[in-house]
């Protein structure tokens, strides 16, 4: 008999041992069958009864739970809310159903009514945006005012005004500018530094740069602003110098005159040459010889004497304005003092001489 | 002995106290099959009827048997309650503590005795058996189920606990030989 068979016939034999049928032993063929079906006799006698404690708990449990007991498990796993549960599906559907349904007929309405109150044709109000905007400036700058004066030799007064343009839009530029004002002299020279730079404290800070230039000259002026003449004791003392037209266009007629400033008694008379020119141009030096012839008196002068004739510009007929410009031609005594004996000697060679 | 008097498997309403009370040694003994200390069975066992009664929402009449039902619950409880131990400790039985051998009729106190001897003995034997044929074994001697019945609760084959039940049973008796040896 192969396992399976066995087997069944095993559960056959302890099947009516369960149920108490005594006629199990007759029934069967197998020794083993039989061996088996003992051993499971006896595991069936074995009886484990629960104690008295045990029962009366387990009582205490069901009649705590006799309402649910005698509802009925599977009436009450029926029942949801006290509703057959394929009810209680069937309202929940139809209830979701409704609200989906009065959801969408709202939505409906809702698009209709932005539809018409959209509709072309109804003016509907242009908005008008008003944009005010209030710029708050900075505060005036002051730019002082600065005088510069320039050195070391001429004093021309150069007025600094800066002036400050601020531009708002987009960004702010300031540009100074500078005016300057020299009125030299006509004998000044004027070294001017190359560049100065003049950082006026304004906030921002501009940065002003000064560029002094040669002083204006308008008109005609000496070279050099001074002559001067000495040494041996000569009978002629001559210098030269030139005359620089510094206008902007060319001068006619013009002549140098002279006059006598100091010592004017020891000279004999007064040469330039040339004294005038019919055209001189712009920026180009006429250079002239201005001779003093002295008298007999100028060696008895004396050490130091002096003879100061000023040169100036007598006549011009072109340019405009007056020509302020001079020069003074300084001859100085440095003849010594005639000995009585050097005078007969000298006395004697004229005489041989004449 | 007799089969429980009560099968509802019908469409009518059972009458699930009854079914309980009627049930509850039968889960005790199952319970005691496989646990020794008594008063760890006994709790074990009002854990399992808790869990039915807590449970009895998932009871259809019309699905299966009463007994498939609460038999599959104790088996999930016992399941639980090994992983909680995580120990098989070895089956020593309490001799005194609500042990009745009914095939001993007017036993002298010396037959008495060498009934719970055998009794303790058979016992400690199916305790070594595989997990699977002592679940089997409890279902079918203790719970009284059929083989039908331990297949649904169980979801195994009903032709395969037959053969299971053949073989443990061939391993219980060499194994009780031995031990008598």
């Amino acid at each position: 008999m192969d396992e399976g068979r066995k087997a069944q016939e095993l559960s056959r034999y302890l099947d009516d041992l369960l149920q108490g049928k005594g006629s199990v032993s007759a029934a069967v063929v197998d020794e083993e069958i039989e061996a088996l079906g003992e051993l499971g006799r006896s595991l069936t006698q074995i009886k484990f009864q629960p104690r008295p404690a045990h029962r009366a708990a387990v009582e205490r449990l069901l009649q705590k739970h006799r309402p649910t007991l005698q509802t009925g498990g599977a009436t009450m796993s029926r029942m949801i809310w006290g509703i057959p549960r394929r009810w209680f599906f069937g309202l929940l559907a139809a209830l979701i159903g409704g609200i989906v349904t009065i959801g969408g007929v709202v939505l409906v309405v809702i698009v209709i009514a932005v539809a018409i109150f959209f509709a072309p044709g109804v003016e509907t109000p242009t908005p008008v945006l008003t944009l005010e905007v209030t710029t708050v400036l900075p505060p005036a700058t002051t730019v002082p005012t600065e005088t510069v004066t320039a050195s070391p030799v001429a004093s021309p007064t150069i007025t600094l005004t800066p002036s400050l343009t601020v531009t708002i839009t987009p960004t702010v530029t300031v540009v100074p500018s500078l005016t300057v004002t020299a009125t030299p002299t006509p004998t000044a020279t004027i070294v001017p530094t190359p560049t100065t730079t003049v950082t006026p404290t304004v906030t921002p800070t501009p940065t002003v740069t000064i560029t002094p230039t040669e002083p204006a000259m308008s008109g005609l002026a000496f070279h050099p602003a001074h002559l001067n003449a000495g040494g041996k004791c000569r009978e002629v003392y001559v210098a030269s110098g030139s005359l620089k037209n510094h206008g902007t266009s060319s001068a006619a007629n013009v002549e140098i005159g002279y006059e006598f400033v100091e010592g004017g008694e020891w000279v004999d008379r007064v040469e330039v040459t040339p004294s005038n020119w019919t055209q001189l141009g712009t920026d180009k030096p006429a250079r002239f010889t201005v001779s003093v012839y002295v008298n007999d008196d100028w060696p008895a002068a004396g050490k130091g004497a002096e003879i100061n004739v000023r040169l100036f510009v007598q006549n011009e007929e072109s340019l405009s304005g007056e020509h302020s410009t001079e020069v003074i031609f300084v001859v100085r005594n440095q003849c010594k003092e005639e000995k009585p004996g050097k005078a007969e000697k000298s006395g004697k060679k004229s005489k041989k001489g004449e | 002995m007799s089969r429980p008097r009560t099968r509802h498997t019908g469409t009518s309403a059972p009458d699930l106290e009854a079914l309980f009370r009627e049930y509850h040694p039968r889960v005790y003994a199952y319970v005691r099959y496989r646990i020794a200390d008594v008063a760890e069975a006994e709790d074990l066992t009002s854990e399992i009827l808790e869990r039915a009664l807590a449970h009895l929402a998932s009871f259809d009449a019309r699905k299966g048997a009463f007994s498939t039902w609460l038999f599959r619950i104790a088996h999930n409880t016992f399941v639980n309650y090994l992983k909680k131990r995580q120990r098989r400790g070895q089956y020593h039985v309490d001799l005194g503590a609500g042990m009745e051998n009914l095939a001993a009729s007017e036993p002298t106190p010396e037959q008495v005795l060498s009934q719970k001897e055998q009794t303790a003995r058979l016992m400690e034997c199916l305790n070594t058996l595989p997990t699977r044929q002592q679940e089997i074994l409890s279902l079918r001697f203790a719970g009284r189920l059929t083989n039908r019945e331990i297949a649904r609760v169980l979801k195994m084959n009903e032709r395969t606990v037959s053969v299971t039940i053949l073989r443990a049973l061939r391993k219980l008796r060499q194994r009780f030989v031995e031990r008598d040896v």
